[in-house]
């Protein structure tokens, strides 16, 4: 009986690797959890300070 | 040899031997897939935006919306605001222009998918070829024919340096203005 | 086996010697069967291993396993997804994608205050250099100054406000803690709210501070530094009455005579310093000055010196004094005082070189008023009075700048008003103490009591960018916002202002210093706003700045141009007729014999006085004389060492009364022998997963009173305390032992060096006595368009190690950390060779850069056995990242050692993967390649701005020239000491370089053909030395 058994668990491992495997699968394509596991954590922005002024900035020259 | 070192050979070395062989070889050839055969590639964009209208039809120039393919290494891909220049007034029904609109709106720049790519251990340089008199579509195909736009050519280092090499047999028309490309790698490869 | 069990060889005939039972003994045949078969009979009656136990065998079932994973990773992307490309919503008008933009700002490493222009691209600031308008520093800063970048992209800064309960900071939010500290502050009317900040240069922030003096009355400002000039300020106001010492001509200057000081390295300005120094030491122009060093322990100074006398600090005044009276006995000058000092008794009291004094005084007599005396920040007043002195009768006052002065708008208050702070504190007189991006409890000295005292007071708020020992102290920190995000001006001297803008928006929820106290200033934390603080500064510049122009520019054009610029410049008188007060010159303890040890305090060359502390670049900068990375060290000389019995990585206890301090020994060559030399800025506690734990906190030894100067003691004791501490040095410790590596560097070839007199009687002899013709069985490349070479002139070159530093900041070197370096993995594709030859009490001192020389005959290129390095057309040695598989062949055959191999990701390795922090992703340049594990990289020349500069060349349809490239490294030196461009074009400048008359190739006989040259070194001594 102890083949049977293993023959069984052998047979549940597969199945719910192969489910676990599609599933990921699937999930993954949801953009809402695509979205969320390109980590929104520590998103840094950079934004300029529109009050600075660059040596490329047009019409101010070197007076 | 007897006949058990030869039915070793024979079973066991030789099928495997062969079998490393092959297996390297198909390998190699699905890893390198991607760039050798991102030709055909035409995915679906956030914003349906058409060439064939815009630069087909309407015959706007390339470099109205992709400023930069003179000055720098980058084609860039236009700003929303570059879109809204016409489209605050133009065609402001359409569904494509609405989305359009939100995005510019709430602030979200667009993801558009991307198409061309070298690999980032090359540094493709736009400016360089542009400046020398190189049309837009040698690389990338008739892209005002495009309704979606997709990759015709493959863009391995191969095609890039047999383009190099026989450079005054693809543009004949340039001989006078263009030598032969850089074969070196540092040209693109720092 | 049954057949076999007949087999008469060795079952039948049992050994006799070996049996286990008397059955085996007397071959029992029940026995030798069993012994025959494996299994014992009957074994697998319980199963039949023949029928299929499940329907899936164990290899099926693996096999299985591996194809429905596979199947799950290849169908969970589409394998030619090439992702997103992400354009602006709306582009910034300026912003062209993929050109950088330059913005003119101003750097708060240090007091100097230098202009830069910083690179950002597409909106984050990647690489800052100096601003090559501005007229102090012309182009060029230091490395605190290059490498300041990483501490905005710092990932421990200080994100929000934080408060602190029962020990714990927890983070809150700006309304918070303005509204309490508002309350605070309005209610301090009859206690004292107690200012504390480092010296202020900015006119706007100075006003600001009056303002809020005004608000709240009881407000009392405090100022200091940890290494000021305010001792040699203090002994010019004795000697003229007024004003601050003058700013020096050294590019006049042809003799030299630096006490103490090291104004090439860490003194004042150093920027300045070495422009002005290195211009009288031009193998082109001929002129070449003359540099004598008296000091204790061996500086950057001191290693370029002519002639070094070791003069201990406490004697220093004795020798001054006596080369006062012996030039008055010369009659060189005409003194009324008479010192009666014997120079030539002292001499041998200390056991100097007759001779190198003999041409002191010969060199001062002739080059009188064109010489200078100058004294360090840390000598004791009366050297200072003495030092002025003597100048004044040489007549060198004719090299002080009389149409610039420095400018002191904050000054530094006095040692006695932060006792009195801490008596205040004590007698409960204190309300709040509020820290300006300072750190006293680390800084001050801890006999003044002031970090206890301030337990003693609830309301301390300090604000700073990063944790810090003070922090730790308050109930509110607030962040600041990094030098890069900030307005500012500043006034380090007459006639010029700086401007700094920031060139990105807070990181972070942040806040500028000034706009922070505005908000206070205001009473109300609904009156901040995010240019709260740039409207006051264009305010103040309208008021009190713009109308002493002329009015031929509206204001606003005005703003604009001197934001664009970085600075403005007018006209300032300043007092210029410098009158000597005889009256002041009275010295006591002239000659000084000290028994015990002496201990000198000096600033670090690479972390300042300690701010820098969390800076990976600059804390595995290596010293410019000892090569140690990562620690600081007590510097003693050979003779000290055998006398305390201590060796390289053994420790001592440095003791000052009651003040103690284990701290490594480092043997240096030319230290003065009895002498401790400690730099200050490390040992910091809380500070930074960087900081934390690095070197040795020698602030523990200074003292609010000292017997000599605030950073020097002379009555030290030392002995050698127990156990080992290994420094990491990236040379090898010289062994002056060994005759066979005695002056290897010479014997090599790998340094020439000359004298001055040698080269004006004969300016082509080191081809003379070098030139050797090569063979070579290679047909030589032509290369008929550019080819790219490099100069460094040894003459220019003083070892600073700024052009590592830039180099770190262009080419995202990552740091490795101190254990890597002890493997001598660290990264820096530049390194600055440091050679000693001499003996060890006495040693001349040799720096070389050292970097790929992009040898033509590469021994690299060869031996690549996936030809990952090859040789471009154009000269360059290239690596190509991707196909190298990490064999190391390469640089196992580079001569120089100038190839880096990626032991680690480092990014990953160091400190747990700090590196990986999201945030350093902003500052690394988008151009270069940032390399992983098991790759080889080395100099590339900068290749990613010579094919910008070909980008540019064929937009303007030209072909690409030399003078187009700026390496790296050539833009930071401050001394211009690298050269590049481009060696086949006899137009450039470059050209003259390259075929030099002193010009030579490192290991030349290899016939390697390096293309970089190196100018040979003259040193001006006499000719009787060399």
């Amino acid at each position: 009986m102890e083949q049977k058994k293993s023959k069984i668990n052998r047979l549940k491992f597969l199945n719910y690797s192969l489910i676990t495997g599609f599933s990921l699968f699937i999930i993954n394509k949801i953009p809402f959890v695509r979205n969320i596991s390109s980590s929104q954590e520590n998103k840094i922005t950079i934004k300029f300070n529109p009050l600075s002024i660059p040596r490329e900035k047009s019409g101010v020259k070197n007076v | 040899m007897n006949a058990s070192k030869l039915d070793f050979l024979l079973r066991t070395q030789l099928p495997l031997i062969v079998f490393v062989i092959i297996a390297s070889f198909v390998l190699t050839y699905f890893i390198s897939r991607p760039e050798r055969d991102g030709v055909g590639y035409t995915p679906d964009q956030p914003i349906q935006f058409s060439h064939l209208l815009h630069a087909g039809q309407m015959k706007i120039d390339c470099k109205y919306c992709h400023t930069t393919v003179d000055k720098t290494r980058f084609a860039s891909v236009p700003s929303v605001s570059t879109c809204m220049n016409c489209h605050s007034i133009a065609r402001k029904d359409r569904p494509q222009i609405i989305k359009l609109t939100e995005y510019y709106n709430n602030n979200i720049p667009l993801p558009w998918k991307r198409i061309h790519k070298v690999p980032e251990y090359a540094y493709f340089n736009h400016s360089v070829h542009v400046n020398k008199g190189i049309e837009c579509s040698t690389c990338h195909g008739s892209v005002e024919q495009m309704e979606k736009v997709g990759q015709v050519n493959s863009f391995t280092m191969g095609s890039c340096l047999s383009c190099h090499r026989e450079a005054h047999d693809r543009f004949p028309q340039l001989k006078d203005q263009i030598n032969k490309g850089p074969e070196y790698c540092s040209a693109c490869h720092r | 086996m049954s057949e076999n069990f007949d087999n008469k060889s060795s079952i039948n005939n049992p050994d006799p010697n070996y049996w286990r039972s008397f059955k085996e003994l007397y071959n029992d045949r029940d026995l030798l069967e069993k012994k025959f078969n494996e299994f014992e009979n009957g074994v697998t009656d319980d199963f039949d291993p023949n029928t299929n136990l499940s329907g899936l065998s164990r290899r099926k079932f693996l096999a299985l396993l591996g194809a429905s994973a596979a199947f799950a990773g290849v169908a969970c992307s589409d394998y030619r997804d090439k992702g997103e490309i992400v354009a602006y919503n709306i582009k910034p008008e300026e912003v062209t994608i993929g050109k950088p933009n330059y913005y003119a700002s101003t750097c708060t490493g240090c007091n100097s205050n230098c202009g830069i222009l910083i690179k950002t691209r597409e909106g984050r600031p990647i690489k800052v250099d100096g601003n090559p308008e501005h007229p102090i520093n012309q182009g060029k800063i230091c490395a605190k100054g290059q490498a300041n970048i990483l501490n905005l992209y710092n990932p421990e800064r200080i994100k929000s406000p934080l408060r602190k309960n029962y020990n714990i900071f927890s983070e809150t939010n700006w309304q918070y803690v303005d509204d309490n500290i508002i309350n605070v502050l309005s209610n301090a009317t009859d206690k004292e709210i107690a200012i504390i900040s480092n010296k202020i240069n900015s006119p706007t922030t100075l006003k600001l501070l009056d303002e809020f003096k005004t608000v709240y009355p009881t407000s009392k400002f405090y100022f200091y530094e940890l290494f000021n000039d305010s001792v040699r300020n203090s002994a010019w106001n004795k000697c003229y009455g007024e004003g601050t010492f003058p700013l020096i001509k050294w590019d006049e200057a042809e003799v030299i005579l630096a006490l103490e000081s090291d104004f090439l390295g860490v003194d004042e300005n150093r920027i300045e310093n070495v422009r002005l120094f290195t211009q009288m030491r031009d193998v082109d122009a001929k002129k070449f000055n003359r540099l004598y060093v008296a000091e204790a322990g061996l500086s950057l100074t001191g290693m370029n010196a002519d002639y070094r006398l070791k003069i201990r600090p406490e004697n220093q005044l004795e020798f001054v004094l006596g080369l006062l009276t012996e030039l008055n006995k010369k009659g060189v000058i005409k003194s009324s005082f008479n010192f009666n000092v014997n120079l030539f008794e002292f001499v041998k009291k200390f056991n100097l070189d007759e001779k190198r004094i003999k041409y002191l005084l010969e060199d001062l007599s002739e080059k009188k008023g064109k010489s200078i005396i100058y004294a360090g920040e840390s000598l004791s007043e009366e050297v200072h009075i003495a030092v002025n002195l003597l100048n004044e009768l040489l007549g060198n006052t004719n090299l002080y700048r009389k149409d610039i002065r420095k400018e002191n708008l904050s000054g530094i208050s006095d040692i006695t008003e932060f006792e009195g702070l801490v008596e205040k504190i004590k007698n409960n007189k204190v309300a709040a103490i509020i820290h300006l991006n300072c750190n006293p409890v680390y800084h001050l000295p801890e006999d003044i009591g002031y970090k206890e005292a301030i337990t003693k007071v609830e309301d301390v708020f300090t604000l700073s960018e990063t944790m810090n020992e003070t922090c730790q102290f308050s109930k509110y920190v607030l962040p600041i916002n990094h030098n890069f995000e900030s307005w500012g001006d500043y006034k380090v001297r007459t006639g010029t202002i700086s401007l700094s803008q920031p060139v990105i928006m807070p990181i972070y929820n942040t806040r500028q210093l000034e706009a922070i106290l505005l908000t206070w200033l205001k009473k109300s934390s609904q009156a901040y706003s995010d240019n709260i603080y740039h409207d006051y500064l264009k305010l103040n510049w309208q008021d009190n700045i713009y109308p002493k122009f002329s009015q031929s520019l509206n204001f606003d054009k005005f703003w604009y141009s001197a934001l664009h610029n970085g600075f403005i410049t007018f006209q300032e008188d300043v007092k210029s007729n410098f009158a000597f007060k005889n009256d002041s010159i009275k010295f006591d303890n002239v000659s000084v014999s000290n028994n015990s040890f002496t201990l000198l305090l000096k600033e670090s060359y690479s972390l300042g006085d300690g701010r820098f502390a969390n800076n990976g670049w600059l804390q595995e900068l290596p010293h410019p004389v000892s090569k140690i990375t990562w620690d600081n060290y007590a510097a003693v000389s050979l003779n000290t060492a055998k006398q305390l019995g201590v060796k390289e990585n053994d420790l001592i206890e440095v003791s000052i009364e009651n003040r103690k301090l284990r701290i490594p020994v480092f043997i240096q060559p030319g230290n003065a022998d009895n002498t401790i030399v400690i730099e200050l800025g490390y040992g910091r506690e809380n500070s930074g997963v960087i900081a934390t734990g690095v070197g040795f906190n020698a602030n523990k030894l200074l003292s609010k009173k000292s017997n000599y100067s605030p950073w020097i003691y002379t009555n030290v004791k030392v002995v050698k305390a127990p156990g080992k501490y290994i420094l990491a040095s990236t040379q090898e410790h010289h062994n002056f032992d060994i005759p066979r590596e005695q002056d290897l560097h010479f014997k090599r070839d790998i340094v020439v060096e000359g004298t001055v007199t040698q080269y004006l009687s004969n300016p082509n002899f080191l081809k003379d006595e070098h030139h050797k013709e090569h063979e070579s069985v290679y047909k030589p490349f032509e290369y008929t368009e550019v080819k790219w070479g490099m100069s460094i002139d040894l003459n220019k070159c003083l070892g600073c190690g700024d052009c590592v530093v830039a180099c770190n900041v262009e080419n995202n070197v990552p740091v490795v950390g101190k254990d890597q370096v002890l493997k001598s993995r660290e990264m820096q594709w530049l390194r600055i060779d440091r050679y000693y030859s001499g003996s060890p009490d006495d040693p001349k001192v040799s720096t070389q850069p050292m970097l790929c020389q992009h040898c033509d005959l590469a021994p690299c290129e060869n031996v690549c056995p996936v030809v990952a390095t090859t040789h471009s057309p154009d000269g360059l040695n290239q690596m190509t990242y991707n196909r190298c598989v990490g064999t190391r062949y390469c640089s196992n055959n580079c001569p120089y050692k100038v190839r880096r191999f990626n032991f680690y990701n480092f990014r990953d390795h160091f400190r747990n993967g700090y590196q990986e922090n999201p945030v350093f992703a902003l500052l690394n340049n988008p151009e270069v390649t940032v390399r992983s594990r098991g790759v080889m990289e080395k100099c590339t020349f900068c290749i990613q701005r010579i094919s910008e500069a070909r980008s540019e060349a064929i937009r303007e349809g030209r072909k690409v020239r030399g003078s187009d490239v700026k390496t790296a490294c050539q833009e930071a030196c401050p001394t211009n000491a690298i050269k590049f461009g481009d060696i086949n074009n006899p137009n450039e400048e470059f050209y003259h370089y390259r075929n030099h008359q002193l010009g030579y190739y490192s290991l030349a006989e290899l016939n390697i053909k390096p293309n970089v040259t190196y100018i040979a070194k003259l040193r001006n001594i006499r000719t009787e030395e060399s």
